[in-house]
């Protein structure tokens, strides 16, 4: 079995990981109807009553949370936060635009609290230990700086948790994922040989070529690790040309930012693990809303089950997936996306 | 007891009793370097000097050695170690990392433990609250995320209680995002920016969205503005787009901690918080201490760093300090800086930094963005020769405009002036959010 971060809570039992879900999916329903002016607009109008949802399959009831939607609540009630607010906006730690550029109009926010922060430090220490961090490695991780990522490395003196790097005993090196930096990506791994960067793929081509300016080759930065950040799952043929460039293994991390969701592959590589014990993924058909049948591809719906800020319930992303829910070989019982 | 100052019994500490503490950290800092870091330890040993020697603070001054980016650059090629020998600490203990910004070549590295954010924290508390920022208010903070400052703003804000809404790399290309964001969600604070964007390429985005830029931008009542000192001309025009603003510049000396912010109305310097750095003004070329005032070197110390401290490190930031306390009672030296010291150019025994040349550019609309370089293209120069992006947009007769500048510059500096036309994307760019002010084709 490989390393776990969390081996209780990675390799718990499904029907016992199912058990827990509801239970925080209850809880969490009835924490965004109390807080969130969306959510109780919008289960109103749909008629269902949450005492309705007994068990996970039940969550189909449940009306989809649109992007559309919320933007028309935005500019409807002149709500930043689009009625999902749920906490007085003195908890907010930091408020975050959508990881898009250039902007959409009417940009959705996502809130972070303290105890957000927290939960996603946690997610990121299992994913660093799956992609075989070591305590005492030093990492490269590259992200815009508008995303929240970076702040999951940055020691903060008042806040109750301490940084990933402090929990796992890495160095990190936070960089900009603009391609134009990859410069400075070369420049800081020459000197610091980390084991391990997390980027996408436009800056590590851009870092091959800067590689090929000073006339090495990319196997001799020495990565021995490369997690693909990305709003896509990647096919395996592109992941199998990075390995064979870089000689390196290479772990796809899907990021869906609004909703504070992040999911990666182990190293069997046979998809994506989610965090089930803080999100619920469903796969729906974009047009009825309607979920697919097992095991068939269709738009990823993303419940988020843990955050206190801005949480969404079945949101619906522009990611295509299907789902496996079988145990994977790493012995983690949490279920895998795949591509299409 | 005002509210004024975040921490008033520091800030207003009697200069004697500054003085004091300040040599207490001094004292403790060397006997700390001498034991843990091989750099100074090697220096130390090769100037033949002792921690035991620095009775003085005029001994420090007269013993403990400069040294400048260079030389640690050497010892990083000489032994291998990327710190260069300054790392005190066992190399877990660093919990960030990041480099320079790398404005003067290949950046060089700094990093931090817990101990050392704390302080900056303290720095940033400092400068937002006396600059006026407070808890709940609306803020825009933009982040660098290799950049040493990042930490201590990103730590301030939470800990005054803002809303602080993350922000982009102040980039030039991610403007367009600042302009919708700002019309949005209209904050009242910007607790970082760059200045070029603060100066020019937020307010012609804004226009260019078919906004006027001063009513968007009136809600705007603070900014910390980054990267780059605003010469007075700029400041003008600043105020004419953001008609509400407290310019609070931050501009350059990265982690010396000798990092003057503009935080008081009633001078346009910043202060320097003197319990955290020791900063001494030198003549660049001799080291000696100038007077009050005069343009000189920074020379820095770190007197509480624990993970890479700095001592007597010459940062190459040419600024002028003053000594004597504000009118807000802060006994802390102020000053503002006002080029790197490698930016002088000389032509026939007079010495330019661009920001002479700057405040000419900037009262024409055709070139208020300041896209220029001053080329060095010889060792004996009797002329100064300037590089110049103009407005297409605004500019109606190139040749005319070029010879009232040639002319205005002229008159203002007394010297020869070549003005040469380039295109903007021409002018280059060693960081992406910095232009290159100054240019050496002497150098191969």
């Amino acid at each position: 079995m490989s390393r776990l971060w969390s081996p209780q809570i990675e390799s718990m039992e499904r029907e016992q990981l199912e058990e827990m879900q509801m239970e925080l999916l209850k809880k969490q329903l009835k924490y965004v109807y109390q807080r969130a002016p969306f959510y109780q607009k919008l289960y109103k109008k749909s008629g269902v009553k949450l005492d309705d949802i007994k068990n996970i399959d039940d969550l189909e009831k449940l009306p989809l949370t649109k992007t559309v939607d919320l933007q028309a609540e935005m500019k409807e009630t002149r709500d930043e936060y689009s009625g999902r607010l749920c906490v007085p906006e003195s908890e907010l730690l930091a408020v975050y635009g959508p990881n898009q550029h250039p902007m959409p109009e009417n940009p959705l926010i996502t809130g972070i609290t303290d105890s957000d922060r927290n939960t996603i430090i946690q997610h990121l220490a299992r994913k660093l230990i799956m992609a075989g961090v070591y305590s005492g490695d030093t990492i490269q991780s590259l992200c815009w700086a508008w995303e929240p990522f970076n702040r999951l490395y940055m020691a903060a003196i008042l806040l109750t948790s301490p940084s990933v790097s402090e929990i796992l005993g890495i160095i990190p090196i936070t960089l900009e994922i603009i391609p134009l930096e990859a410069p400075r990506t070369f420049s800081t791994a020459r000197l610091l040989k980390p084991s391990l960067i997390i980027a996408d793929t436009g800056h590590l081509r851009q870092l091959a070529a800067v590689c090929q300016q000073n006339k090495i080759s990319p196997e001799e930065i020495g990565y021995k690790t490369i997690i693909l950040k990305e709003q896509r799952i990647l096919s395996e043929k592109e992941i199998k040309e990075i390995s064979d460039k870089w000689k390196a293994k290479v772990h796809n991390m899907l990021e869906v930012q609004d909703n504070m969701f992040y999911a990666m592959d182990c190293d069997k590589h046979k998809g994506l693990h989610i965090w089930e014990d803080a999100f619920i993924a469903e796969i729906v058909d974009e047009t009825t809303g309607e979920k697919v049948r097992e095991g068939e591809a269709g738009k990823l719906a993303i419940t988020n089950l843990f955050a206190k800020g801005t949480p969404m319930i079945r949101y619906l992303t522009n990611v295509t997936a299907k789902i496996d829910r079988s145990p994977c070989d790493c012995g983690r019982t949490h279920s895998r996306l795949k591509p299409q | 007891m005002s509210h004024e100052l975040w921490n008033p019994r520091i800030e207003t500490m009697p200069r004697d009793e500054l003085k004091e503490l300040q040599f207490k950290f001094i004292k403790s800092q060397i006997n700390y370097v001498y034991a843990n870091s091989s750099w100074h330890h090697k220096l130390y040993k090769e100037a033949n000097v002792k921690p035991e020697d620095i009775k003085t603070l005029d001994d420090f001054k007269q013993k403990i050695p400069i040294y400048n980016k260079d030389h640690l650059r050497e010892e990083q090629r000489r032994t291998g170690d990327p710190f260069s020998g300054l790392c005190c600490v066992p190399r877990e203990e660093l919990i960030n990392l990041w480099t320079s910004s790398g404005t003067t070549g290949m950046p060089t590295l700094g990093a931090a433990t817990r101990n050392d954010i704390y302080l900056g924290t303290e720095i940033m508390c400092r400068n937002l609250w006396d600059g006026g920022f407070r808890p709940g208010m609306k803020v825009f903070s933009a982040a660098i995320n290799w950049h040493w400052v990042m930490p201590s703003v990103v730590n301030a804000c939470y800990r005054l209680g803002l809303k602080t809404f993350g922000f982009d790399f102040p980039h030039p290309l991610f403007v367009d995002r600042w302009a919708k964001w700002m019309i949005i969600h209209q904050p009242e604070g910007i607790s970082a920016i760059t200045t070029e964007v603060f100066a020019s390429f937020l307010p012609l985005a804004l226009k260019q969205l078919g906004y006027e830029p001063s009513e968007i931008l009136s809600c705007v009542k603070f900014a910390v503005s980054m990267g780059e000192p605003l010469s007075p001309v700029a400041r003008e025009n600043v105020k004419k787009n953001w008609p509400n603003v407290r310019i609070m510049d931050a501009g350059g000396a990265g982690e010396s901690w000798c990092w003057p912010v503009e935080i008081c109305r009633e001078h346009v310097t910043g202060h320097i918080w003197e319990d955290m750095g020791l900063p001494e003004i030198l003549d660049p070329d001799t080291h000696e201490t100038v007077a009050p005032g005069e343009r000189g070197e920074l020379v820095a110390t770190n007197l509480r760093v624990k993970g890479l401290p700095y001592i007597r490190f010459s940062t190459e930031d040419f600024l002028e300090l003053y000594t004597e306390p504000c009118e807000r009672g802060i006994t802390h030296s102020y000053g503002r800086i006002l080029a790197r010291t490698g930016w002088r150019i000389k032509v026939k025994d007079r010495t330019f930094i661009p920001f002479d040349v700057e405040v000419i550019l900037q009262k024409h609309p055709e070139t208020i963005k300041a896209m220029f370089s001053l080329v060095k293209y010889s060792s004996t120069m009797d002329r100064l020769r300037v590089n110049v992006a103009y407005d297409p947009a605004v500019t109606k007769d190139p040749d005319k405009l070029k010879a009232e500048l040639k002319k205005e510059m002229e008159r203002e500096l007394g010297v020869n002036v070549e003005i040469n036309w380039v295109k903007e994307e021409e002018i280059p760019r060693p960081v992406p959010h910095k232009i290159a002010k100054f240019v050496d084709l002497t150098k191969g």
